[in-house]
């Protein structure tokens, strides 16, 4: 193995160790998938029925009785968070850390959003629909130191 | 020298997966399409039906009418080093009842795919 490419692994393994237990974490949890504005484009408001938008989008999510008739939503939600453990290499250079629980020096910074798109439909009593809407929050989604 | 060689590559293989995890997990079952084909609309019953997919996990009221909504989850959980990323899909089953008790609509329709394993946390 060429020495260059050598030194190269022995850095990141001696990276890996020094970042072991995470003192950074980037998480991001997904749920469901984006329903985009052109997946909705064949719904037309006093023509188009429920048994349409399943056909099309799948069940919904949720289905709420409303004064007028039934509300579905279809939801996706999408959740980040970065921290970093700034206290985590102090045992590297104090080995008499070790001795206390790190919870007694732990100091640790996190941050996160938590943005949902989402796609509401109104049907009325004959199931057919009245209004749909998107409520875009996916932006709320971002890592925050 | 080829074997010391071998096992530095495997140490150090070790050292850069530590902290690595990949998880799967579901909450409860996927609907089964023979099963689902089996509710008859017009006959089946609220009893036919929850014999066919059990209980529902929510029974939910509209206009004096009755529907029971089913639901599962599928998860997916990938961890290396320092990113991880976790995928969530759930899929929905929804069956109509008219005031008699009888199935007037089956909602089921397009399933979505599996979650993908990812590990990745930027991007789409």
């Amino acid at each position: 193995m060429p020495a260059r490419r050598r030194c190269l692994l022995i850095l990141v393994c001696l990276l890996a160790v020094l970042l072991e237990g995470c003192p950074l974490v980037w998480r991001r949890i997904t749920v469901n998938e984006v329903i985009r504005p052109d997946d909705v484009s064949f719904i037309v408001p006093g023509a188009t029925t429920l048994a349409d938008v399943v056909k099309n989008l799948g069940a919904p999510g949720s289905i709420k009785r409303v004064d007028s008739g039934t509300v579905v939503r279809y939801q996706f939600l999408d959740s980040k968070y970065f921290t970093i453990d700034v206290t985590r290499p102090l045992p590297f250079f104090f080995p008499l850390l070790e001795l206390f629980p790190n919870d007694l020096y732990q100091l640790k910074y996190g941050g996160g959003g938590l943005g949902t798109e989402e796609l509401q439909v109104e049907f009325d009593k004959n199931w057919v629909v009245v209004y749909y809407a998107f409520a875009h929050h996916q932006q709320a989604s971002r890592y925050v130191p | 020298m080829i074997f010391v060689r071998s096992m530095l590559l495997t140490v150090a293989a070790a050292i850069l997966v530590q902290g690595c995890a990949f998880f799967r997990g579901n909450y409860d079952d996927d609907f089964k399409q023979e099963d689902v084909e089996l509710i008859k609309i017009g006959a089946s019953t609220r009893q036919d039906v929850a014999n066919l997919l059990g209980a529902p996990e929510r029974v939910i009221e509209v206009h004096d009418k009755e529907i029971f909504h089913y639901y599962n989850y599928t998860v997916k959980s990938g961890t290396l080093i320092f990113f991880s990323r976790t995928n969530v899909v759930g899929n929905d089953l929804y069956v109509f009842f008219s005031s008699d008790g009888i199935v007037e609509q089956v909602l089921l329709g397009r399933q979505k795919p599996p979650p993908k394993l990812q590990f990745w946390p930027f991007g789409d």
